[in-house]
């Protein structure tokens, strides 16, 4: 390019400014051409305000993007890690929960172990318990006289009368004027440390 | 200045070499450039295409799967229950512990460290270890505690497994009817093998996507579904009376020496078995140990009733209007049969019996006279009609019918002999339930054993229930109480079996046992038998027993006594039976009598 400017170039920007801005308009519409000379008359011309800086403009929009994009992944982080403890603690309370299962079947399995026949007949025997025998049954006429069926014997005791290890904790009654006296209130098993003949007919209607 | 001229001579030298400069054509450079520069990326864009959007799926799939972990949920096998909900078998969880040898550098030390834990020797553990191989069960079934501390030691090369192990809390209580499973939990006797489907569950699965360290990723692919667990069966078997019967044998085979006893104890309106066992057993323990004595005898085992199959006789004869109780016959104390003579018990002059005193005095020679009458037809047909020669049904495995031939082909000394009981064998179930017909005044109810069986939702899933059949007209069977009520009399062969409160009927019986050798009778020993019900005035429960005996010198009415008595008079207490208000009545067993 020649370095000698137009000399009609250097104004242009001052006179044209106007101009320019009515090209510009005319190319978004053919109809305001014929208007021309009309906006020309009516157009004042304003000292445009210091153009900001593109960047200064968009600050306040980036801040915000920013600003979202942050809590965004702020929130996603929390959510993670919440996340991520919960999963922990749901294992945690898992295993709790699979403990006590456990627990809960070992106890069943103590339950059901005792409550067998076989270990409950265990536990009577070592009470000192015997299996009762024939039970007498007592008939009350409508008269008011009672007859007893059936022959209410009383057990036998055990061969070997082991004493369990749990009996001597009732108190013994005292030794003092309990002599012949039944016990009070009859509550007390056949005491073992009592000598008495099993054979005793205690039981109603004995007649074997 | 100067070099302008010079300028122009530059290709004024090369032309006259012949070729002429052409300027590459830069639009021509740029065409190829992207005519290049498109093919690739139609070639990268292509297999872009066939990676993401025709095999993609493919690829997406395999990457999960190796991420995708798939569980087996196990499901648990149901319960059995007795009557009223006790345990008598139910699964709880276990752990086994296994090895995988390749990965354990050091066999002794391991040995060492798990032995003492797993309750074994350090030897046995290497002994398995050796075995070689990436997989050995070092123990199974274990509680979840003791897997818990082998796996805190932390050694490499031994893991955990879980799975389920199979409890019977009344451990040899009802062993026979329950039956047991193997290692895996499937039934190989008893109801956990003949209701084997019913109580098997479905397995779940849990398909989850897992971490690099096993664990799951949360919020990621994961489906799971439930395992069902298998149904609960739920036996007609009372605990505490199962009990009772198998202390009651244990006593029979203390005090007799003997180890062969039979009990079985049904309900009289509904044929539901209450309880049964025989001995000899498996140890419920190890049931390996003795692998021929792992069925249930009371139904796979028979043996020749003896004198108690007489009542089936005297119910033919009733039934068909030949006699009546009080009908009066002449029995010598012995009587030629083809091949043969059979005799009485005891010796005796010729008596006249009424039909109660022959049946009460258990006269063989009497019950063949009067067999004669019946007929061989009727009397097969009484015997079919009572459920001899076919098995009952009930829900246990191995069940034998008995032996009864068809009736052409009993042998001449068979049509005499079956009336009083040899040359026909039933099992102790059988027995049973042929004197339920009579106590349930002629209408027989196959005996059963599953009370229901309940699903895993807790709804009762329906069984077919057992068809009752009319066996002998309810006069008759009245007839036969009555008749066999005299029995328990102090003229008749069971006066021990009476129990003080209660009237108590049923018939004794001792029978000649087939020598297990083979020969015949000769050394075989001898079955004493009794099958009873009581109260007699209003049958609720039938016994029949039948105990080893060597040499025959006591009957059933004496060996029998103690295990009925203690069983029934345990029953009778326990579910608060009304004592007899009535004494038993005079009975007539001799034409001398009033």
């Amino acid at each position: 390019m020649s370095a000698i400017p137009a000399p009609s170039t250097l104004p242009a920007p001052r006179t044209a400014a106007p101009g320019t801005r009515r090209r510009t308009s005319t190319v978004g519409g053919r109809s305001r051409v014929g208007s021309g000379p009309r906006s020309t008359r009516t157009l004042t011309l304003t000292v445009a305000p210091a153009a900001t800086p593109l960047a200064a403009r968009r600050a306040p929009f980036v801040a915000v993007v920013l600003l979202l994009v942050g809590l965004g992944l702020v929130t996603l982080l929390v959510l993670n890690t919440a996340i991520a403890a919960d999963s922990f603690t749901r294992r945690a309370l898992s295993q709790d929960i699979d403990q006590l299962q456990l627990r809960e079947q070992q106890l069943q399995l103590e339950v059901a172990a005792a409550q067998a026949p076989t270990a409950l007949a265990r536990a009577a025997a070592g009470q000192g318990m015997i299996p009762a025998g024939q039970p007498g049954f007592l008939v009350i006429h409508p008269d008011g006289t009672t007859e007893i069926v059936g022959g209410a014997t009383p057990a036998a005791r055990p061969a070997s009368r082991s004493a369990p290890p749990r009996q001597p904790q009732p108190p013994a009654p005292p030794p003092g004027g309990a002599q012949g006296d039944p016990p009070p209130g009859g509550q007390q098993p056949a005491d073992p440390a009592d000598p008495a003949d099993p054979a005793d007919p205690a039981a109603p209607g004995g007649t074997g | 200045m100067t070099a302008a001229p010079r300028r122009p001579s530059r290709p004024a030298r090369s032309r006259p070499r012949g070729r002429p400069l052409r300027l590459s054509d830069p639009h021509r450079r740029m065409r190829v450039a992207l005519t290049v520069v498109l093919v690739l990326l139609v070639v990268v864009g292509g297999r872009l295409v066939q990676l993401q959007g025709l095999d993609g799926p493919r690829y997406a799939t395999a990457a999960e799967q190796l991420r995708l972990t798939t569980i087996e949920l196990q499901a648990a096998r149901g319960a059995i229950l007795d009557r009223n909900g006790n345990p008598l078998a139910y699964t709880v969880q276990a752990r086994a512990i296994f090895a995988d040898p390749e990965m354990i550098a050091s066999p002794g030390r391991t040995a060492l460290a798990v032995a003492p834990l797993l309750g074994l020797t350090p030897d046995e553990i290497q002994e398995k270890i050796a075995v070689g191989g990436r997989f050995v069960y070092l123990d199974r079934a274990l509680d979840p505690e003791i897997a818990q501390q082998v796996m805190d030691l932390r050694l490499p090369g031994i893991g955990v497994l879980d799975e389920q192990r199979r409890e019977y809390p009344a451990t040899s209580t009802a062993a026979q009817v329950v039956g047991f499973v193997d290692s895996d939990n499937i039934g190989l006797a008893g109801v956990e093998d003949s209701f084997n489907d019913v109580l098997t569950g479905t397995p779940g699965e849990l398909v989850y996507e897992r971490g690099q360290y096993g664990l799951p990723i949360p919020a990621a692919t994961q489906s799971r579904t439930e395992a069902v667990p298998g149904s609960t069966v739920r036996l007609t078997l009372d605990q505490d009376l199962q009990y009772q019967v198998e202390r009651a044998i244990a006593v029979a085979n203390d005090e007799r020496g003997v180890s062969t006893v039979q009990m079985v104890v049904l309900d009289t309106r509904t044929g539901q078995v209450l309880a049964m066992a025989g001995s000899p057993g498996y140890d419920a323990a190890n049931p390996g140990a003795v692998p021929e004595l792992l069925g249930n005898p009371t139904v796979s085992n028979v043996i020749e009733p003896g004198s108690v199959n007489k009542m089936i006789t005297f119910a033919a004869a009733l039934d068909r209007g030949l006699i009546t109780p009080e009908t009066e016959m002449t029995v010598p104390d012995h009587l030629a049969i083809p091949g043969s003579t059979i005799s009485d018990a005891w010796g005796h002059a010729p008596v006249t019996w009424t039909a109660l005193g022959v049946l009460a005095e258990s006269s063989n020679v009497g019950t063949v006279m009067l067999a004669r009458r019946v007929g061989a037809p009727s009397l097969d047909e009484y015997l079919r009609r009572f459920g001899l020669g076919t098995a009952t049904g009930i829900e246990l495995p191995a069940e034998s019918g008995g032996i009864l031939p068809p009736m052409p082909e009993w042998s001449g000394s068979q049509t005499d002999t079956i009336p009083f009981g040899q040359g026909i064998s039933m099992t102790v179930l059988q027995m049973a339930s042929m004197y339920q017909a009579v106590a349930n005044d002629g209408v027989l109810v196959p005996p059963r054993i599953i009370e229901q069986v309940i699903g895993p939702d807790g709804g009762v899933l329906p069984q077919a229930p057992a068809e009752a059949r009319r066996v002998v007209s309810p006069e008759t069977a009245a007839e036969l109480q009555h008749m066999l009520e005299a029995v328990t009399s102090d003229e008749g062969t069971g006066p021990l079996m009476r129990i003080d409160g209660y009237r108590v009927a049923g018939k004794t019986g001792t029978a000649q046992r087939p020598n297990p050798d083979g020969g015949g009778y000769a050394g075989g020993g001898y079955w004493a038998t009794f099958a009873g019900f009581a109260p007699a005035d209003d049958p609720r429960y039938v016994i029949a027993i039948s105990i080893e005996q060597p040499d025959g010198s006591q009957h059933g009415g004496i060996i029998a006594a103690p295990a009925f008595t203690s069983v029934m008079s345990y029953l009778l207490q326990d579910n608060g039976v009304t004592p007899s208000g009535t004494q038993a009545p005079e009975f007539r067993f001799t034409a001398d009598d009033e």
